[in-house]
């Protein structure tokens, strides 16, 4: 070995160690970036630049630096974080709806005790008048307070479809930077850039992705990542398809005028809206067609079921004045959907409360066996409505309440569903930070480490350096 | 346990706080409400028990409160059928000593006394309960009779209901307890009132003597209404004693469904700010100085 090899090796000592202080002080100030991978300089010997001297002492080198990165696990977080955004999206819904749906049902179910009790009160006194004004209040009152509760219902339907066009547009937005990062990272890769900082960002929205929508991914042969949801392309390699949200006409569970999702293919619209059951997007859908839309329907059956049975017994009585046949609550028409919006006072009840009907016969004071019998429906079990599952004859207070309480079970079951879901998804990402983030102290050991090591290669130079002096002044 | 990253420490420390805080706040909140169950979805059939219980009740006020007023109006009923008894049987003493006595001076004390009675007995036919003419049937608003004894009500009847789906007649028309109609042997007992009357003013002892055994089945046929009122009484005393065991069960079960226990609750909230504070103790210890501080000072 030359002494001019010894320079060299110092040399090298301390290019690498600087390189990988470098690397130290880059991850120490990523140490709080989210999504920031650590990075390690793979440093290895370098025996081809000193050939004649290498049983003496080799070279070092940093080869390449690279990202501590689990693929397994960043796939399998990818994969629960749909399940993830799906059961949030459900869950946190879920919990206004049952506070709004709870308000306005016991704002309903004490609104239907007052009618049916005044109705009750009025057959005690069918003589007195003013009671009839009293049962036309408290008729005009349910009826507010059904298309209220009906209002609430559809209003969170609504607001349900501009959360989902808003999640829409940030799928597109996260599609399409991941389709500029697929290019972005290619032409790097050809031009052998460091891409280190691309693949954390794509591997970010590629997490940030799944919590959005369900996808199935795929990794070419050139390290760009495709995405399929709902058996359509989201991103090929640097192209991707924007999903639109449409407001189309009844179908299935789906109410209408709701939004349905499509994705541009080729200048064209294909329906995908089956495909997407999980993340935020399936979650909304889910909670808008299977919680929302049958709790409107359960609404409405009992507004049907309300009016329809009431002006039934309403017109075989005869008002003050002797006419029968008067219906009390307004026609509601041959089917219960939108019947709670519907639902109001009769024309003739709302101009005259004289008009209501007490008895069969409005020339006797006393009669009140029509109030008798509306008083009554309160307490037939004429509803068939849904109860926690099964379908069970209800009077109006306990169709009520079954509505509410299954919106209770869906919020309870969603619930526990993201505490679990929380879990695991906590737990991976725990898992990704304990291979991929940055340990402080395990750093700052490297630092010294690599400290060490520069202090040393430049005390071989200087070694060197006085190698060389001596044999310089050996000629004097 | 394997690598642990600095971010993954700090986040560790900021769920620990976050979860002791959820705890105390969930804790505080049960604390002052004491509330045990507050939304459906903490426990939703316990839920339902509870509303539908609730719903009961107030169903079952309404309806008892209602069938308090009737049990008065079916009370003044009997009070007036009563009163009624009793003038029957006071023109009966009266036509009894007027009886083979009919030219005498008897007659000339007993006339204005018997048309006195009459007069009260037609009154208190038309005794009312608010706007309701108690004895009218179902035409109600105005007199049951009037002075000439003509029935002017109906044979309707006016029910009420006393329990859920459960009604009761709370009237009964003059119809069938003073003109007898639609009872066996019923007797017409305005009419003999009348008969009286006009025998004792046209000195006819027949029509005075015919009189005398209306009046003693009167007394029997008066008692047949009030025995019907007084099973419908019955059947709503029943009910509202009924309604009022209910509601204490309903109360208790609301309660237990509902209510938290004071002593737990205070005991958890005390347990979960005993937590917090520890959380917020041991997380300050472990951020006030790292390893990585200690190293990076060497």
């Amino acid at each position: 070995m030359a002494v001019n090899d010894i320079l060299e090796l110092g040399r090298q000592g301390l290019t690498s160690n600087r390189q990988a202080l470098q690397t130290t002080s880059g991850n120490i100030a990523n140490a709080n970036t989210p999504g920031y991978t650590r990075r390690r300089a793979i440093v290895e010997t370098n025996n081809l630049s000193i050939p004649q001297g290498a049983n003496m002492g080799s070279g070092v080198e940093v080869k390449r630096v690279i990202r501590v990165h689990d693929q397994f696990v960043n796939k399998q977080i990818i994969d629960e974080s749909q399940n993830f955004g799906g059961t949030k999206a459900k869950a946190e819904n879920l919990q206004r709806i049952e506070l709004v749906t709870q308000r306005d049902a016991d704002n309903v179910n004490n609104l239907v005790n007052k009618f049916f009790g005044d109705l009750r009160e009025m057959s005690l006194s069918p003589e007195t008048t003013a009671i009839r004004n009293v049962v036309q209040s408290s008729g005009q009152a349910l009826a507010s307070g059904m298309k209220s509760m009906s209002a609430d219902l559809e209003g969170m339907k609504q607001d349900l479809d501009y959360r989902i066009e808003d999640t829409v547009a940030q799928v597109n937005g996260l599609t399409r930077e991941l389709a500029e990062l697929n290019r972005n990272i290619m032409q790097g890769s050809t031009r052998k850039d460091t891409v280190l900082d691309l693949e954390d960002r794509r591997d970010s929205v590629m997490r940030e992705l799944s919590q959005k929508i369900n996808f199935q991914t795929h990794i070419d042969d050139l390290g760009q990542i495709s995405v399929v949801t709902g058996g359509c392309i989201l991103v090929q390699g640097e192209r991707s398809n924007a999903l639109f949200a449409v407001r189309t006409a009844a179908e299935g569970e789906k109410g209408p005028g709701s939004l349905d999702l499509f994705i541009k293919n080729h200048g064209e619209g294909r329906k995908i809206s089956g495909g997407i059951t999980d993340g935020e997007l399936g979650g909304m859908m889910h909670v808008r067609d299977k919680v929302l839309n049958p709790a409107i329907e359960h609404l409405d059956k009992i507004a049907y079921h309300i009016a329809t049975e009431v002006n039934s017994a309403h017109q075989e009585g005869e008002g003050m004045d002797g006419v029968s046949g008067r219906e009390f609550f307004k026609d509601i028409g041959s089917n219960a959907q939108g019947a709670a919006y519907r639902f109001d006072l009769h024309d003739d009840i709302k101009s005259n409360f004289e008009n209501i009907a007490v008895g069969y016969s409005g020339s006797k004071s006393g009669s009140n066996e029509v109030a008798l019998k509306m008083a009554n429906i309160q307490n037939e079990k004429g509803l068939l409505t849904n109860h926690l599952g099964t379908q069970e004859q209800h009077t109006i207070n306990e169709s009520l309440n079954a509505l509410v309480a299954r919106v209770g079970v869906e919020t309870q079951r969603e619930g526990n569903l993201f505490n679990h879901q929380k879990d695991v998804v906590q737990q991976l990402e725990n898992y990704r930070q304990s291979v991929e983030g940055v340990n402080l102290e395990e750093e700052a050991v490297n630092m010294i480490q690599f400290q060490t090591v520069f202090n040393a290669s430049a005390k071989a130079m200087k070694v060197g350096e006085e190698l060389f002096d001596t044999i310089l002044s050996l000629k004097n | 346990m394997g690598r642990v990253s600095t971010v993954q420490f700090f986040d560790t420390v900021q769920r620990n706080i976050q979860t002791a805080k959820e705890k105390e706040s969930v804790s505080a909140e049960k604390a002052s409400s004491l509330k045990e169950l507050s939304k459906p979805s903490q426990a939703p059939a316990e839920w339902l028990i509870a509303a539908s219980q609730k719903n009961d009740l107030a169903i079952r006020e309404g309806i008892s409160k209602n069938a308090g007023v009737a049990s008065h109006m079916l009370t003044t009923t009997d009070g007036v059928l009563a009163q009624a008894q009793e003038l029957v049987q006071k023109i009966h003493t009266l036509a009894l000593s007027a009886t083979g006595n009919a030219a005498g001076d008897v007659t000339k004390h007993v006339l204005p006394e018997v048309k006195g009675l009459y007069e009260n007995f037609i009154q208190n036919l038309n005794t009312k309960f608010g706007p309701r003419s108690l004895l009218g049937g179902q035409k109600s608003a105005g007199p049951a009779f009037d002075l000439e004894g003509k029935f002017l009500g109906d044979s309707g009847k006016i029910e009420i209901e006393i329990d859920r789906g459960v009604f009761v007649p709370i009237n009964v028309s003059g119809n069938q307890a003073i003109l007898g109609e639609g009872l066996k042997d019923g007797v017409n007992i305005i009419q003999a009132m009348r008969d009286l009357i006009q025998g004792l003013e046209t000195h006819n002892s027949d029509l005075v003597g015919g009189s005398l055994d209306v009046f003693t089945k009167a007394t029997d046929q008066l008692s047949i209404s009030r025995t019907q009122l007084a099973g419908s009484s019955l059947a709503i005393e029943n009910a509202i004693n009924r309604n009022a065991e209910i509601k204490i069960d309903q109360l208790d079960t609301i309660s237990q469904i509902e209510e938290a226990n004071p002593i737990k609750v205070f005991s958890d909230l005390a347990r979960d700010q005993t937590v917090l504070k520890a959380a917020l103790d041991s997380s300050h210890k472990i951020m006030s100085e790292s390893p990585a501080d200690i190293l990076l000072k060497s």
